[in-house]
């Protein structure tokens, strides 16, 4: 049975998160701790700042019981407080939960990108401690390609939900790519420091920032190796500049429109791009009317952010419909490995049969040169494979079929196999009641003495 | 076997312009490349019927309004084709090989009536060259009025705060005027000369003095209008809302005196 317990930004405080959380050189250990319990086959832990989550492959309600007192022995929390604060999926539900993850659906801010740089690197050292195994390792490496693919086609990260990146956003709509262009800050708040950092990190070039203190303006400028100037000498910047960031603590308006209509003229129209991030506003609100001039405050910033936050919503609906498809894909697949054994038991059953009917033949047969007994063994070990083939077809669609369980209970029936730890004596001996080979030889070749 | 062709590519045109419609609303990498294949061979195929049907009837290809609209469809496609490729602005192809498309559509269903001018003419190879240029630049200024109708709708956009799915698709400011401001730089020269040689050559036919003054009236306008945009954004960076608007205008002027010349 796949299990995900796990506790979240949804569902725990911090403080309950923070004790649980796993620092990486803990990782493996914790991965090793949880496999070494009876009844846990695989097992992978995410931990990150929003989210603990032990995802195990674990037998019955017993193995879950073990997961869970491993959770509260090493998150050292009582077990009032995990039924409180914690939530447990299996089997469909867990891998829904695992998709949902990886694409950032049960994110704090929904469809961020960081989930998955995680999740790539937990399963990294899940790997690299050998306690993932087929299932989970087939269900994580679907996790991560699916999360991708609805990045890529649902586009539910495409759209900046913070104020910083939604000015980013607007700056390309107006210049495309940002490399090259240079930035004006009035003012050197925090407010103004983010935006700056985004509009840094998207590439442009060259950062001048402006403050009624000059040695604020000076400490900043220096963290974006840009430029510091004299809040008098900050208006002539206007002419050079492409985006102006203005977020200071004046009273009132400091840019008016007769000076930015001067700078655009000067600027001969290249456009301006003025983010006001102040309250009250630094900017006149008529410099928007100005042709080539364009301005943003705070609420129209928001404004954008919530309209992203409701396109990344739409999205998110899209991206659910895609996960319930890979989960069913994923039931299937599982479904057909519950057909596996039986499969095996039916191999060897037949060419049992094959095996010790050429025993018994055997001694009717007089000399045969070595080739000539290869060439017996490979016609026997044919007539089985093609009198195995229909029946294997047919358990591996009824397991695609979602059948799998009454099917390897008919075969077993027909066949009389018994599965595994259970398997009947009679077969050990044939009717002759001598004991013979129960496998035809691989491939025909002889075996290695 | 140039209808056939036509058809063909016009078949070709549809899936381009489908294709190009799901690239915009997915993004999808499979659809922008199909896409661009699909309007290739639609080009492809629609050169190769004109030129077959200017061999069949032994006529020059762009002697009436219905060869020029086709082949201005044809150029509009090119056009949006080489756009595409230099600025990457794949939000223009929903207005380009659809307006490409309804041109060459036009060209088919359109009486093929000579132009009044043709039987005058004293060179076959002069009018040649000047309804090639004429139509050449017109595609370019149709390419630059696409341009500027981007520009109009992004600084709108921006200008009151619209973030409609839509709008998003849409290219920069930056590189729809970029891209605006190329088509009419090469779009300029060629139909300076367009208007200079089908002037010369109204002026070589003494019999029809007054169609001789007034038929470049329009064209010049047109040519004034693209003169004072383009002096105006080269040598002062008038750009912006007004020169979108101008050159917008002067395109339609342009393209009303082509086919009011062919009509």
């Amino acid at each position: 049975m796949i299990t995900l317990i796990g506790v979240s930004h949804q569902s725990a405080p911090v403080s309950l998160r923070e004790k649980m959380a796993y620092q990486d050189q803990d990782l493996a250990a914790g991965l090793k701790e949880l496999t070494s319990r009876n009844r846990i086959t695989e097992a992978f832990i995410l931990s990150t700042c929003n989210r603990v989550e032990i995802l195990a492959l674990c037998e019955g309600d017993r193995g879950i019981d073990c997961v869970r007192s491993y959770l509260q022995e090493a998150g050292r929390i009582t077990s009032e407080e995990l039924d409180r604060y914690s939530y447990q999926y299996h089997d469909a539900d867990a891998v829904r939960h695992v998709f949902r993850v990886a694409s950032g659906l049960e994110s704090m801010v929904l469809g961020e990108p960081q989930i998955l740089g995680q999740l790539k690197a937990s399963y990294a050292a899940a790997r690299e401690t050998g306690t993932v195994g087929s299932v989970l390792d087939r269900l994580l490496r679907n996790a991560l390609s699916g999360a991708k693919k609805i990045r890529t086609e649902t586009g539910i990260a495409r759209h900046p939900v913070s104020i910083a990146s939604a000015a980013v956003e607007l700056a390309r709509k107006i210049f495309g790519a940002l490399d090259g262009q240079s930035a004006l800050l009035l003012g050197a708040g925090q407010m103004s420091e983010l935006v700056a950092t985004h509009l840094r990190s998207h590439g442009v070039e060259r950062i001048i920032v402006s403050s009624r203190t000059y040695t604020r303006a000076a400490d900043l400028a220096e963290k974006f190796e840009g430029t510091a100037c004299n809040w008098d000498g900050a208006i002539s910047w206007l002419e050079s500049v492409d985006i102006v960031v203005s977020g200071t603590a004046a009273p009132g308006i400091i840019l008016e429109k007769e000076t930015v209509r001067q700078a655009i003229r000067a600027r001969r129209n290249r456009p301006l791009f003025l983010i006001d991030i102040a309250v009250p506003r630094d900017v006149d609100p008529a410099v928007n009317q100005l042709d080539n001039v364009y301005l943003y405050d705070v609420d129209d910033l928001e404004g954008v952010v919530e309209e992203n936050l409701h396109e990344r919503r739409k999205s998110a609906e899209a991206a659910k419909r895609y996960i319930e498809e890979e989960v069913a894909v994923f039931e299937r697949w599982l479904d057909s490995l519950k057909v596996s054994p039986a499969l095996v038991d039916l191999r060897e059953k037949l060419h049992g049969v094959g095996a010790r009917e050429y025993a018994r033949f055997r001694s009717k047969l007089g000399p045969l040169t070595s080739e000539q007994e290869l060439q017996v063994h490979n016609l026997l070990r044919s007539v089985v494979q093609k009198i195995l083939h229909p029946p294997i077809r047919y358990l591996k669609d009824a397991a695609v079929r979602g059948e799998a369980v009454d099917a390897v209970a008919r075969y077993r029936d027909i066949f009389d196999i018994q599965p595994a730890g259970a398997a009947g004596e009679a077969d050990e001996t044939d009717e002759t009641g001598k004991a013979g080979p129960t496998h035809l030889v691989e491939g025909g070749k002889e075996p290695q003495s | 076997m140039g209808s056939i062709l036509f058809s063909l590519s016009l078949a070709a045109c549809t899936v381009g312009i489908v294709l190009t419609i799901l690239t915009t609303m997915n993004r999808s990498t499979a659809a922008r490349i199909g896409s661009t294949i699909a309007l290739a061979v639609a080009a492809v195929l629609q050169l190769a019927a004109i030129v077959l049907h200017a061999r069949s009837t032994g006529r020059l290809p762009m002697g009436n309004l219905a060869d020029f609209l086709m082949a201005l469809g044809w150029l509009v496609l090119v056009g949006y084709l080489l756009v595409n490729a230099r600025w990457k602005v794949p939000a223009l192809g929903m207005v380009l090989p659809p307006m490409a498309f309804f041109l060459s559509v036009l060209g088919v269903v359109l009486p093929q009536k000579h132009s009044v001018t043709e039987p005058v003419m004293a060179s076959k190879g002069i009018l040649l060259f000047h309804t090639s240029l004429s139509t050449l630049g017109m595609a370019a200024f149709f390419v630059a009025a696409a341009m500027s109708l981007v520009c109009i709708l992004q600084d709108r956009a921006l200008k009151r705060k619209q973030t409609t799915t839509w709008l998003r698709r849409l290219p920069s400011l930056h590189k729809a005027d970029r891209a605006g401001l190329e088509a009419l730089v090469w779009g300029f020269p060629l139909f300076t000369v367009g208007i200079a040689t089908g002037i010369g050559l109204l002026a070589m036919d003494h019999d029809n003095v007054k169609l001789a003054i007034t038929k470049p009236l329009f064209p010049l306008l047109a040519w004034t209008i693209f003169a004072v945009v383009l002096g105006a954004r080269l040598a002062r960076g008038f750009r912006g809302r007004k020169a979108a608007y101008l050159t917008i205008t002067g395109f339609i002027l342009g393209l009303l005196t082509v086919i009011g010349i062919n009509l």
